[in-house]
């Protein structure tokens, strides 16, 4: 891949010219970053070299030949709904929602349709290239994605589902999503991320970017089920604006080994964002997650719990940062880890870093690891559940305790149902 | 068979952490018999009935206990509970993030074999969907609304965590809802009465003479005598240092309460203190 290359598919999608300088810029980041090297804090327990970046090729994502297929039947319950791959995207939304400004599309589509919207975003990036090479290699090609726009006040009750959806075809994928909720705007969001799996590993380097203006409130799930053979480096973050208040909850189900940063800025004075996440590992699985939650304003909040269950070889580390400079006054955080331990080989490691320099500021961090608690295994087993049973039972009963935290209703249910296909694997 | 309607325990030696706790205990229960055991702290009742449920933490060096041909003590704790064995625990476990209905459907769905092949697995072999092994929900909701509302539990319980926030009378009455879904047929209760008030105390004793009948054997292990005014046992034995000292009706309960434990027990030889076994 050269700079040459890059240009022609530019020309193939007919790319506006802010977009071509801009991932030009971020190719040549990504040309002059080295790998990033085993010594770095932040790539201790992965090593960058084994990455499959061999997989890297300019896809063709429906260049040039859009077209939108309308569903005729769509999920019940929700106020919009996309599906969005390479080979084919449906999306449907309730009609009074669209005449309002709501917009929910398929990446492509959106930089034909609301460039306008999406370059302030888009140019002011928060996926800093500077913060390694995959960031820099994801803001030179990526493509595919979604983008989502809540238009200011409008609340919307019921939530919003995405699917994104990758075939065997595609060992490499770079998708963008750009969810933009603008001021008291409320809106629940709710993304499966699925890919069939395919002969040898797969590469993705996604990009995610949420932006929660004043006072909205917004909710945003992620459920990864991506196949077992991919290797994930991905780049999420999100700005959350004066008393805006961010749910984040992701749900790690798939991929073979991951390196994930979570990036919470609270941007505004009473911002507040809550971040709930759960992994499970099974197999010879690895799971490395960076979480940030950067205080930048007077007096917000953040609550982060983050878990996982670790069966077989599953590896995982965690490490979550509070970071609360100065004039950060009356910061209120919490930071807690917990996991299940269901074999003997399974490994879990927590690294908590609180980095403080304003007074008058509340900040706790907890971890706790462990294997499932004896007792609680007779007790049930005392009940006629087979071992087998008791174990997967009390395991998914240490993942309700986070699901319980997600929005009720429809979202939770989802959840469960997700993790409970896992378990039952 | 005759046998299946006798529980057998004979010569049970068990050790906990290489101490022997148990030093040879047989018992025999029959089918619509109340035994009461009773003894004081540290003698080994709790040891009892958590080595007739299988805790691995007890080891069995010696003894049998027999039930329907079988030696239970060779099977693991899911099969013996499947075979009809039940212990109401003195200590029940909190599971936060279990439900109560979630976890009985489970139970109820085991005992009645839905849940496991003749061979002890989970079933079946490949993926199982959630629910799939399980009693069809209205069948069971009916069963346990009707359970619950017999020992006073508020339906809101069937949503809330195990024993999760519950009180001690609370417990114990879970511990009892679980033995009427069961419908075992030995059912060892360990220090049921012990926290409650006189009116938990008297829900609970309800409860447990509903479900007591000619197709169940009961071992009520109590410290005090309080029990047995509600529950009348047909036959009362005294453990004291891993062994039973004394065997005898209704009025060994009575006398018990009268003299308290230090008449029965054994003298330094290894025979029975001199008025403890009546001419």
């Amino acid at each position: 891949m050269d700079r040459h290359e890059i240009e022609a598919w530019m020309d193939r999608r007919r790319e506006p010219e802010w977009l071509r300088r801009l991932r030009l810029e971020a190719f040549e980041a990504y040309e002059r970053t080295p790998l990033p090297a085993l010594q770095e804090e932040e790539w201790r327990r992965t090593d960058a070299r084994r990455i499959p970046l061999g997989r890297v090729v300019l896809n063709g994502f429906r260049d040039g030949a859009l077209h939108e297929e309308h569903t005729s039947g769509h999920p019940a319950g929700v106020a919009a709904y996309l599906e969005s791959g390479p080979r084919r995207t449906g999306a449907w939304m309730e009609t009074a929602y669209s005449k309002r400004g709501l917009i929910l599309t398929d990446m492509e589509l959106a930089l034909r349709e609301h460039a306008d919207l999406m370059r302030p975003h888009l140019e002011g990036s928060a996926l800093s290239l500077e913060r390694d090479k995959f960031a820099a290699l994801h803001a030179a090609v990526w493509h595919g994605g979604w983008f989502l726009r809540v238009p200011e006040g409008e609340r919307i009750e019921q939530p919003i589902w995405v699917r994104s959806w990758l075939p065997r075809s595609h060992r490499f994928a770079g998708p963008r999503t750009l969810i933009v909720a603008e001021r008291r705007s409320r809106v629940i969001v709710i993304e499966e991320r699925e890919s069939e799996p395919g002969a040898d590993a797969a590469f993705h380097c996604p990009g995610v970017e949420i932006v929660c203006g004043e006072s909205a409130e917004v909710v945003v799930v992620t459920i990864d089920r991506r196949g077992d053979d991919v290797w994930d480096v991905s780049h999420e973050r999100a700005r959350v604006g004066a008393s805006a208040s961010l749910t984040w909850i992701v749900l790690h189900l798939g991929t073979l080994a991951r390196k994930t940063f979570l990036e919470t800025s609270l941007e505004g004075a009473g911002a507040e964002a809550r971040m709930v996440g759960l992994s499970l590992l099974d197999g010879v699985r690895q799971s490395d997650v960076v979480s940030t939650f950067h205080h930048g304003a007077p007096r917000t909040r953040g609550d982060i719990v983050f878990g996982g269950v670790s069966r077989d070889r599953g590896r995982s580390v965690y490490r979550g940062r509070i970071v609360v400079p100065r004039h950060a006054r009356g910061t209120d955080s919490h930071l807690t880890h917990r996991v299940l331990l269901m074999s003997p080989d399974a490994r879990a490691e927590s690294i908590p870093i609180l980095e403080i320099e304003a007074n008058d500021v509340k900040c706790k961090h907890a971890a706790s690891q462990g294997a499932i608690d004896p007792d609680q295994l007779f007790y049930l087993m005392s009940r006629g559940l087979p071992r087998v049973e008791a174990e997967r039972t009390l395991a998914l009963a240490f993942v309700e305790d986070l699901i319980g935290r997600a929005p009720a209703g429809w979202v939770q249910e989802r959840l469960r149902e997700r993790v409970a296909e896992r378990f039952n694997r | 068979m005759a046998m299946d309607n006798t529980f057998e325990i004979r010569d049970l030696r068990v050790s906990v952490e290489g101490k022997e706790i148990l030093k040879g205990v047989s018992l025999t229960i029959r089918k619509g018999e109340i035994h009461a055991l009773m003894g004081p702290n540290g003698s080994g009742k709790s040891t009892l009935s958590m080595a007739l449920m299988g805790h691995p933490l007890y080891s069995v060096t010696n003894g049998t206990a027999l039930y329907k041909g079988l030696d239970v003590l060779g099977l693991p704790p899911d099969e013996r509970a499947r075979q009809g064995l039940f212990l109401a625990f003195q200590y029940p476990q909190t599971i936060p993030g279990l439900t109560v209905s979630s976890f009985l459907r489970m139970a109820v769905s085991a005992r009645r074999g839905l849940l496991v092949r003749a061979n002890g697995d989970a079933r079946p072999d490949g993926p199982r969907r959630p629910g799939q092994d399980l009693l069809p929900v209205k069948e069971f909701l009916r069963e346990l609304k009707e359970k619950m509302a017999a020992l006073k539990l508020d339906s809101s319980f069937m949503s809330r965590h195990l024993n999760d926030g519950f009180s001690g009378g609370e417990k114990k009455r879970v511990e009892i809802l679980q033995m009427a879904l069961l419908n075992p047929e030995f059912a060892i209760l360990d220090e049921t009465d012990s926290g409650l008030d006189i009116d938990a105390l008297k829900v609970v004793a309800e409860g447990v003479n509903r479900l007591t009948g000619p197709n169940m054997g009961v071992l009520l292990i109590t410290h005090y005598q309080r029990l047995l005014d509600y529950i009348k046992p047909h036959v009362v034995h005294v453990l004291m240092d891993g062994r039973i000292v004394r065997t005898g009706g209704p009025e060994l309960a009575r006398e018990l309460e009268a003299q308290g434990y230090e008449g029965f027990r054994p003298s330094a030889d290894g025979g029975e203190a001199t008025h403890a076994t009546p001419a």
